[in-house]
């Protein structure tokens, strides 16, 4: 991990699709906009078309996401990883642990 | 990586895809919009600056929370020479933008926080000092561009904020969750808030108890759902789309200043990034604190950095039309240099002059009388300098064919034949048209509101002037008795 990220509170999340998963970083409540913005407004931070998300739940630590029209893995991935670029995260090191995961589907 | 190339910036914006609004169309790539493109450059170019070597010194500071190089923009002044190179910075980029540095209000906004945040845990035994660090070092360590947000929309003016029919006239805290908080309203006025990573929100003004909705400072990502930008639209904005090349334009590549309305349409806000809730108490100092920056770096070195520009300009139009040698031409060059570099002195000496505030906080803060007479100054002499710019450049500024016409094979021959002067056409209507961006654009209203009107300076220096210790220099020098 960078020096300069040394003593700041970071969080991590895990973006798993049925078959990739990536590592994504963020100052704490990161994932707590994330959550916010997919089950209260309903709406994928960076997309506007409506009705992309057909459902959208926390259970503890994992946000479960449900996108319409978006068929492979590696879209599902574009789309979680411009969704959390918009809420102030970037991608983590592979080996960061991560408590909070985003699990996506495509339906 | 703390200090961000500008392809780094640039690749970073691809990503991201805030909800932006030009002309009532939404734009769908702020790339490929020759408006939202501008301001993209434009930023892109304050990374550059920092990356160049000779501007190392005015452009990149030393994190006094890691140690590590930062851009000078995320920097919290600590020292009478950071506050000098602070304003140094406002100067370097308006001389080579042309436009705002889009990064400046974010950067001055930060300063106040970070002076107010430490008094607030200190009185009230609050976080919101440790959660500003927190915030500044993630946006230090990922070089963020920041901008800031201060207007609301006010309303009925000669209403409070809580008299207001419609409650949403100043940004406000609509509900106040176990996680974060969920805003509504909006902020007016928000220079290049569109290319910024994070906006830094205050409230817009001096709040009293019983007003705590309004009584509100965050952070947040630009992307976050339920901030919708709605840009200005102006004469420059339809130009800019016509273009045919972006060389046709006053400014090429960097345009005219460039803002935004933000609505904030019940947007989720977590604790981490609230650095002021509820205490109205602070809300005056806090505004007063970024004022006193804002106005140090706006009148006395973002506008003398303009300044310079038009009188650059306003020289080469002279000699271009052979009266550089014309006496009132240099008397009005003169004085064009005499009201911008008084502007400039005074930002020198509200820097040299700045004193740590609050005490044992570690931030340095600018004079605020000297900060106040630098705007106040440059809102006047702005008018004046882009007048006796007009008046060098002469009635082609506002009446010149387009430079499209060169290029006519009909037309061109007469364009280059007609406006062929001490210097070929080309070169004419080029400097008049860099001036005409000025003397006949929107920096003259622009440099009179920002940092706040007039009216706003002359209130402040009314109270920050000792009128008492000049009446009794007078009294004691002219023997006059009670």
């Amino acid at each position: 991990m960078d020096n300069a990220f040394s003593g700041v509170p970071l969080e991590f999340i895990t973006v798993r699709t049925p078959k990739l998963e990536e590592r994504y970083m963020g100052l704490i409540g990161t994932f707590a906009t994330l959550q916010d913005a997919c089950c209260r407004k309903n709406a994928l931070p960076g997309f506007y078309q409506p009705s992309l998300i057909v459902e959208a739940s926390l259970l503890d630590n994992k946000l479960v996401l449900t996108l319409a029209g978006v068929t492979t893995d590696e879209e599902l991935l574009f789309y979680l990883d411009t969704a959390i670029r918009n809420v102030g995260g970037f991608p983590a090191p592979h080996e960061s642990t991560a408590s909070l995961v985003v699990e996506v589907k495509s339906r | 990586m703390a200090i961000k190339t500008a392809a780094e910036y640039m690749e970073s914006v691809k990503a991201l895809n805030p909800k932006v609004y030009v002309a009532g169309k939404r734009v769908e790539n702020m790339l490929e919009n020759p408006t939202t493109l501008s301001v993209i450059r434009a930023t892109a170019k304050v990374y550059d600056l920092a990356n160049d070597p000779q501007y190392k010194e005015i452009m990149v500071a030393t994190s006094h929370l890691t140690g590590e190089p930062i851009n000078r923009n995320l920097n919290v002044a600590r020292s009478n020479y950071d506050l000098d190179m602070r304003a140094e910075m406002a100067l370097l980029t308006s001389q080579k933008l042309g436009t705002c540095n889009y990064r400046c209000v974010g950067c001055d906004t930060l300063n106040a926080l970070a002076a107010s945040t430490w008094e607030m845990d200190k009185e009230y035994g609050t976080e919101y000092n440790t959660r500003l660090n927190n915030f500044i070092k993630w946006a230090q360590a990922n070089d963020l561009a920041c901008s800031g947000a201060i207007t609301d929309p006010k309303g009925d003016r000669f209403k409070r904020p809580s008299e207001q029919d419609d409650p949403d006239m100043h940004l406000r805290v609509v509900e106040k969750r176990d996680d974060g908080i969920v805003v509504r309203g909006a902020k007016v006025s928000q220079s290049g808030a569109i290319g910024a990573h994070e906006t830094i929100v205050l409230p817009g003004g001096a709040l009293k108890p019983g007003e705590e909705q309004f009584a509100v400072a965050f952070a947040l990502p630009n992307g976050t759902p339920g901030i919708t930008y709605i840009c200005q639209y102006t004469p420059y904005t339809a130009e800019r789309e016509a273009a045919e090349s972006i060389e046709e334009l006053g400014n090429p590549e960097f345009g005219q200043r460039e803002t935004s309305t933000i609505v904030f349409d019940d947007v989720f806000i977590p604790w981490e990034r609230v650095f002021l809730c509820g205490e109205t108490k602070y809300c005056g100092r806090l505004v007063a604190r970024f004022a006193k920056t804002h106005r140090m770096n706006c009148g006395g070195a973002c506008k003398v950095g303009y300044a310079d520009l038009i009188i650059g300009a306003s020289k080469l139009a002279s000699e271009y039309t052979g009266l550089q040698k014309v006496p009132h031409i240099q008397e009005k060059l003169i004085d064009m240099v005499r009201i911008s570099e008084t502007s400039h002195a005074c930002a020198i000496a509200a820097a040299a002059k700045g004193v740590e505030e609050p005490v044992g906080s570690g931030v340095w803060m600018p004079d605020d009388l000297f900060g106040n007479v630098a705007k106040l100054n440059i809102a006047h002499g702005f008018w004046e300098i882009m007048k006796m710019a007009g008046d060098i450049a002469g009635g082609g500024v506002v009446t010149m064919p387009s430079e499209r016409d060169l290029e006519n094979p009909e037309i061109g021959p007469w364009i280059k034949k007609y406006f062929k002067s001490a210097a070929p056409a080309e070169q004419r209507l080029r400097v008049i048209k860099f001036l005409q961006n000025w003397v006949a654009g929107l920096h003259g209203a622009g440099t009179w509101h920002g940092a706040g009107s007039p009216q706003a300076q002359r209130v402040a220096i009314q109270f920050l002037t000792d009128w008492d210790a000049k009446k009794q220099l007078a009294k004691d020098l002219a023997h006059i008795k009670d």
